[in-house]
């Protein structure tokens, strides 16, 4: 049969009727979105309570009896997966992935809109499995994040029973999940896009989900091969992993596996995942400070050609996670020097969000505010990246708080700066409702200025050489008392972060409930998603026929038209100017 | 190679046109959204065999004489049941019938179609049958999926490809279902099929070379 682009095809959207084929079997990219970020800000709620009993114990150590150090593992462990599995991954990629990229690129739907919602319910399986793990005997796993063995199927680990086999499955479970989803992306931006609509003409936030999506599906098949291999070690005594040793006294069965071969597997999944959550975050907030400050983003090809960089880089340097291991020497050289040419296209991206600030009409709305705060929190996280991709610094550096910073700053606070100014900015499309600026605002700068007093410090307490991972640091000669202050001092602030927060579940709540109406276009914005016919769009998106697509997504201020900016779906013969008679001159790049 | 001639593009080029095919962009793949997915899935199957390949040979490489180990955990080869031969040649007859099914199907002969649905799946049912009796063969021998690292392995492997198989299956039955009861456009079966032997010629790829990994470590 001949090929027949999507575009030129006959449409058959059937609309769903019934209330359950509409909002709960909703096959709806908009509808799947909003229940995959629905279910991952719940259970990412979860992780930061988690969090912040975490930060009571180490803030204030033999005070609060219900917390013992098995209570404490799991908490970190449940914690780090949480935020970065099942909160980050699935709401950049589940949540604004499916919301944006259909819209963003002129299609109606999901190429495979079945799979699509089959991918949401195996996310919110993996989802119900692993909080299952809090409510079986022994308790969550509490290995550690990163579920190194031996320690994480060895008795006396916290959950090394029944939590680590429900953690394994759990992800298991999210992996294919995601392939369902992923397959669906990045098939859905190369072969749906609208007439016109060409892949240098899209948005970065496509960009930065297209690739990430890529990388997905390419790295999760490391932790799904880890998960397997640990699960038949510890279900059918296999020793992939695990060495011959001795536990609390007795020889266990295994021997002979190697727990670096864990490690590796780890990481190769684990470092791109890094950027798993970075390159959706990177292309958001070049579409949000872009809108805001009224500028077309500063070298758009080599944003794009710095996303496909990072990528391609992200899958050789996994192993600068593992200088410590005892691996042969020669290795941490080469892992070094990847790990610091990654940075070459990432500052590319700083330098190119602030020029695109340079000289701009910036609007201080409070999406601009996150996605400013978010250039500060990446560049200070970013630079103590290169303390530690360096071999020789890393070694003293190694499990202590300076990397607990580090990696919080750059993709903890980072990735949900630009998650809050990415819900801010779309809110008014998704909801069709305006959301209140005042409290917008309060929420940005309790969380913006909270958790610099949160990780500013703990770079300290780290350079110090306190080590992570700690139930209780006791009394030690190298740990003075002014480190037991500061982690007070850190505990009262995410205390303080944390309750900010309710501030942003207030605001959306009321704004749902009663806010004015947002109008089509409130930002005045010029991407395809801000066109729709309906806020918040309607089943299909665009009405009876597709946009069609005349220029790039960034064409603000150019040079004598009326408005400041011209939408992409506008055709250069209707471009009104502000004096008539004048010809409409696309922005020099 | 397309892909990076199309991100060279200028978006600035071509100011205010709308035209489908500005020149050396990429508008959309020429095929279709079901087969671009199969390769990507394709592509992702791979990476997680040729990862389980890499955990192989370096789980064959622990170095056992070190004092850590004790000599113990070392590699010992596994004998495979030559049933093994029998498997990869149901196999490669079955790969062969899909191809010859596709060929019949995309030609609109619904009777030779039928055969080759049924005859395909038959021969693929007895590949897997096949694999199921040799893990039966291994553990009548005292290898159990604990026994050696070979043999955990040989389990492992085995039993993941068959997964695939069975997962090929389920579309495989879709198709056979619709080809006897009328209920598609034959030239959709057709389709349905053609995808269906790059995915059967792909996972007799990938059982040939874990077939070579067991024959020789």
């Amino acid at each position: 049969m001949a090929y027949v682009p999507i575009a030129d095809r006959p449409d058959e959207m059937h609309d769903p009727q019934s209330f359950i084929t509409k909002y709960i079997y909703s096959q709806d990219h908009k509808v799947i979105a909003i229940q995959y970020a629905g279910t991952a800000i719940a259970i990412g709620i979860v992780a930061l309570v988690l969090s912040v009993l975490m930060r009571l114990q180490l803030g204030f150590p033999d005070t609060f009896a219900f917390i013992d150090p098995t209570d404490y593992y799991q908490y970190v462990t449940m914690h780090g997966m949480i935020m970065v599995v099942y909160l980050l991954t699935a709401l950049f990629l589940g949540g604004f992935g499916n919301y944006l990229i259909p819209l963003q690129i002129g299609a109606r739907d999901m190429v495979f809109p079945f799979l699509n919602m089959l991918s949401y319910w195996f996310y919110l399986l993996s989802v119900l499995i692993l909080a299952a793990s809090f409510f079986i005997a022994g308790g969550p796993t509490g290995a550690g994040w990163t579920l190194y063995p031996p320690q994480a199927i060895t008795e006396g680990t916290p959950g090394a029973e029944g939590g680590i086999l429900l953690m394994l499955l759990s992800l298991a479970v999210f992996v294919i999940a995601f392939t369902m989803g992923g397959l669906n992306y990045v098939t859905t931006v190369l072969q749906a896009r609208t007439h016109g609509m060409t892949l240098m003409r899209m948005p970065l936030s496509v960009w930065g989900i297209f690739v990430a999506t890529i990388l997905g599906l390419f790295a999760f098949p490391a932790l799904f091969v880890s998960a397997i291999m640990m699960s038949f070690d510890h279900l059918l005594g296999t020793s992939f992993f695990m060495p011959a040793m001795i536990s609390l006294g007795e020889t266990v069965d295994h021997q002979g596996g190697s727990p670096i071969l864990f490690q590796h597997l780890f990481w190769f999944f684990g470092h791109p995942e890094v950027y798993i959550v970075a390159l959706p975050a990177f292309g958001l907030v070049s579409d949000v400070l872009s809108t805001h400050a009224r500028r077309n983003i500063f070298g758009y090809r080599m944003m794009v050609w710095a996303i496909v960089a990072i990528g391609g880089l992200s899958f050789i340097v996994w192993a600068h996670h593992m200088y410590v291991s005892g691996m042969n020497p020669y290795f941490g050289f080469f892992f070094a020097f990847t790990t610091l040419i990654i940075a070459v296209p990432t500052a590319i991206k700083v330098y190119n969000w602030v020029l695109t600030l340079w000289k701009g009409n910036i609007r201080m709305t409070v999406p601009m505010m996150f996605a400013m705060g978010f250039i500060f929190t990446f560049i200070h996280g970013g630079l103590t990246g290169l303390f530690l991709g360096n071999v020789t610094v890393d070694l003293p550096l190694s499990d202590t708080y300076f990397v607990v910073a580090h990696f919080h700053m750059v993709m903890g606070v980072s990735p949900v700066l630009v998650l809050f100014a990415a819900i801010y900015h779309w809110f008014p499309k998704i909801s069709g409702k305006m959301f209140d600026a005042k409290l917008g605002k309060w929420h940005f700068w309790g969380t913006f200025l909270g958790t610099y007093a949160i990780y500013l410090p703990m770079h300290y307490i780290g350079a110090l050489g306190v080590p992570r991972r700690y139930f209780a640091l006791g009394t030690t000669d190298f740990i003075p008392e002014s480190a037991f202050q500061l982690n007070a001092a850190i505990t009262i602030a995410a205390i303080i972060v944390a309750a900010f927060q309710i501030l942003f579940f207030i605001n959306i709540f009321k704004s749902l409930w009663k806010g004015e109406k947002s109008g089509q276009n409130p930002w005045e914005a010029v991407s395809l998603e801000w066109q729709t016919p309906d806020t918040p769009p309607r089943h299909g998106n665009w009405g009876p026929d597709l946009p069609i697509v005349y220029r790039w997504a960034y064409e603000y201020s150019p040079p004598g038209v009326k408005d400041d900016f011209v939408p992409q779906s506008v055709p250069t013969s209707d471009v009104v100017m502000e004096k008539p008679g004048d010809v409409f001159r696309e922005n020099e790049h | 190679m397309r892909f990076f001639r199309a991100i060279r593009n200028k978006p600035w080029d071509h100011k205010g046109e709308a035209a489908s095919a500005i020149a050396g962009d990429m508008m959309s793949v020429a095929m279709s959204p079901q087969q671009l997915a199969l390769n990507f899935f394709l592509g992702v199957a791979s990476v997680l065999f040729a990862l389980f390949g890499i955990a192989y040979f370096m789980r064959m490489e622990v170095d056992t004489s070190s004092p850590l180990f004790c000599g113990a955990g070392y590699w010992e080869t596994l004998k495979e049941p030559d049933l093994l031969w029998a498997n990869t040649s149901m196999l490669i007859l079955a790969s062969g019938v899909i191809e010859w099914t596709k060929r019949e199907a995309s030609a609109g002969r619904l009777v030779a179609t039928r055969i080759g649905l049924i005859t395909g799946a038959f021969l693929t049912l007895s590949f897997l049958y096949g694999q199921s009796a040799a893990w039966s063969s291994l553990t009548n021998n005292g290898y159990f999926v604990d026994s050696t690292p070979a043999s955990s392995f040989f389990y492992l492997l085995t039993g993941l490809h068959a997964l695939h198989v069975i997962g090929g299956l389920w579309v495989w039955l879709s198709a056979t279902l619709s080809a006897f009861l009328d209920r598609e456009d034959p030239r959709k079966i057709g389709e349905t099929v053609r995808l269906c032997a790059i995915y059967w010629h792909y996972l007799l790829l990938l059982w040939l070379g874990l077939f070579v990994l067991f024959l020789n470590t």
